[in-house]
């Protein structure tokens, strides 16, 4: 909504405003020369301010998030607009984001390498980034290569107005259509609300979007500081509204696994783990889960969270690895077979299949790169999307997820059974991704050869 | 030990998960650094509804005897109504324990160290 109006306002004063900040896209100014006196102060007149009490009471837009195949000039154009937004004194960013909201929402669908972000981010003072924070904090809680504690501190602030809002959209009873389309919205808000608890529980917002289908990403540990990260990537039918509390669940368990394997295993006593509850990608449902278009969007959104990260931690890079669920795991495996960047670790579960036809395909160290299939789960095996990772040729090794034998009665423990038992706490699965994601695979337990 | 008892509510079974954890760790001995997330899990009751379960996860240094502990542990959880389930995973010995009511409580050692971890009983919100 705050997009839908700023635009409106922009159309109408791009003229000077385009002149002033070198927004044209085919503008020749170099931006060095650019002053904002004058021009600045007459046009700071001439808008409103936009507070979300005034908007209409408008369906939400869907998400502009990543195009499937973000172009070399985009990303130029992205680039651009950061070098711009330096150039504007910290009192003058209010004005510049309304004035070029499409232009700033355009930077989330082609966003500039993420190495670029930390650079110019880096740059800012801190009345600048105080000040784009509060301005559009819908692109800074967004934008792979800004810190984690500033993305959210927006997100927060987002989620925390978007929910008043609606809460005054459906006390306000006016149309049973908007103020189901309210309600529904807040469940699934509330939904994240929930599992981020308080501030001092200490987990991060790492990405928000509150329109649609909504996506988020939830941090349990400092992706700052943590030597080992691990994002958990779900498939179909996963959506925020009904399943982000089990995803964080899952999340969190993963974290207390690893803490403890790490405590038994490693030679560092105060090595630190974050894992990332991902659905940074809208998940197929029952209409689209044939198709490619949602993994497409998977694939940029990892690839951006990923190296967003590796370029924050350039001098102290954390050992990453991914763990993978159903359609997740061939949005995962689009992004580690097509874009540039490499992980650690790769485990995959319930996988309907990859475009690459190996393990040499994708860009995981030391071909590390598990999978596994509980039995009764129908989705492994089916190739439905390419290669089946599972299958002897790909390379990949195979991690138990049906239970283990016990050593002293044989009796066969506590396994996954069917698609979505992988997560489950006290399994072979769950123990198993834990030591995948912090790198000590040689104890991870065999699965059986298909 | 807080005994549990049929229809406890949530925190409830958290009290009583906590003193079984904390009943084995007097039982081991050792400086325990605990580390419990505060934040309780959903999970799912008959038939379908929603539950809540509250998570621990409790570290300390390894003991002398990583084999006598864990046969320590096994025993006293075996006698406290728990099935359990013993690996080992490279040179860690696991146990499982699990209730009917589905709490979860896990103790692994070695000789670097011993950790403690699960999730209570799941019950209503």
């Amino acid at each position: 909504m705050l997009f839908d109006v700023a635009a409106l306002f922009t159309s109408v004063a791009l003229g000077p405003v385009a002149e002033a900040f070198g927004v044209h896209e085919n503008s020749q100014q170099i931006v060095a020369t650019t002053t904002f006196d004058g021009p600045l102060i007459t046009f700071h007149a001439a808008l409103p301010a936009i507070r979300p009490d005034s908007i209409p009471d408008a369906p939400p837009l869907p998400f502009i998030g990543p195009e499937p195949s973000s172009s070399p000039i985009e990303r130029v154009q992205g680039t651009r607009l950061l070098q711009q937004i330096s150039l504007v004194p910290a009192d003058g960013i209010p004005l510049f984001v309304q004035a070029n909201a499409t232009e700033l929402a355009g930077l989330l669908a082609s966003p500039p390498a993420a190495t670029e972000v930390t650079s110019w981010w880096n740059s800012l003072g801190y009345e600048s980034r105080t000040a784009l924070r509060s301005a559009t904090p819908e692109v800074v809680g967004n934008l792979d290569g800004v810190p984690y504690t500033v993305r959210d501190l927006a997100n927060r602030d987002v989620l925390d107005e978007t929910m008043a809002h609606l809460e005054r959209v459906i006390a306000a009873e006016n149309g049973r259509t908007v103020v189901e389309n309210a309600k529904r919205q807040l469940k699934m808000l509330t939904s994240i609300s929930d599992s981020l608890g308080p501030k001092t529980a200490g987990r991060t917002l790492m990405t928000l979007d509150v329109t649609g289908q909504g996506r988020a990403a939830i941090v349990l540990g400092d992706l700052r500081t943590a030597d080992y990260v691990s994002y958990l990537v779900p498939g179909m039918f996963f959506t925020i509204e009904n399943q982000m509390g089990d995803w964080v669940d899952a999340a969190a368990r993963l974290y207390d696994e690893q803490l403890s394997w790490l405590a038994l295993l490693d030679g560092d006593p105060d090595a630190t783990v974050a894992t990332v509850a991902w659905i940074g990608y809208p998940t197929p449902n029952l209409l689209n889960v044939g198709g490619l278009e949602n993994a497409y969007e998977g694939r940029d959104s990892l690839a951006g969270a990923i190296t967003g990260l590796q370029s924050l931690r350039a001098d102290d890079e954390p050992y990453v690895s991914v763990i993978a669920h159903s359609y997740g795991s061939t949005a995962a495996l689009m992004a580690l077979t097509e874009d540039d960047f490499e992980i650690d670790a790769l485990a995959m579960v319930g996988s309907p299949g990859s475009p690459a036809k190996s393990v040499d395909e994708l860009h995981v160290r030391d071909a590390n790169v598990w999978v596994g299939e509980a039995a009764w789960d129908p989705i492994p095996n089916s190739s439905y999307f390419g290669s089946d990772p599972g299958s002897e040729g790909y390379g990949a090794k195979r991690m138990g997820v049906s239970g283990t034998t016990d050593s002293i009665t044989r009796q066969v423990l506590t396994g996954s059974l069917g698609h979505n038992e992988y997560f489950s706490p006290g399994t072979e699965s769950m123990r198993n991704f834990a030591l995948i994601g912090i790198g000590h695979g040689e104890l991870v337990s065999d699965g059986p050869r298909p | 030990m807080v005994q549990p008892f049929p229809g406890m509510s949530a925190e409830q079974a958290r009290l009583h998960f906590s003193s079984v954890l904390d009943e084995t760790q007097d039982l081991v001995g050792g400086v325990w650094e605990n580390q419990d997330d505060p934040i309780a899990r959903g999970c799912l009751l008959p038939v379908f509804s929603e539950g809540i379960s509250f998570p621990a996860l409790r570290t300390s240094d390894g003991p002398r005897d990583p084999e006598a502990t864990a046969d320590e542990v096994l025993e006293a959880w075996s006698g406290w109504g728990y099935d359990v389930e013993r690996v080992s995973i490279g040179s860690v010995i696991q146990l499982l324990g699990t209730t009917e009511q589905e709490e979860t409580i896990i103790f692994r050692v070695n000789e670097r160290a011993m950790t403690l971890q699960g999730e209570s009983e799941c019950r209503p919100a």
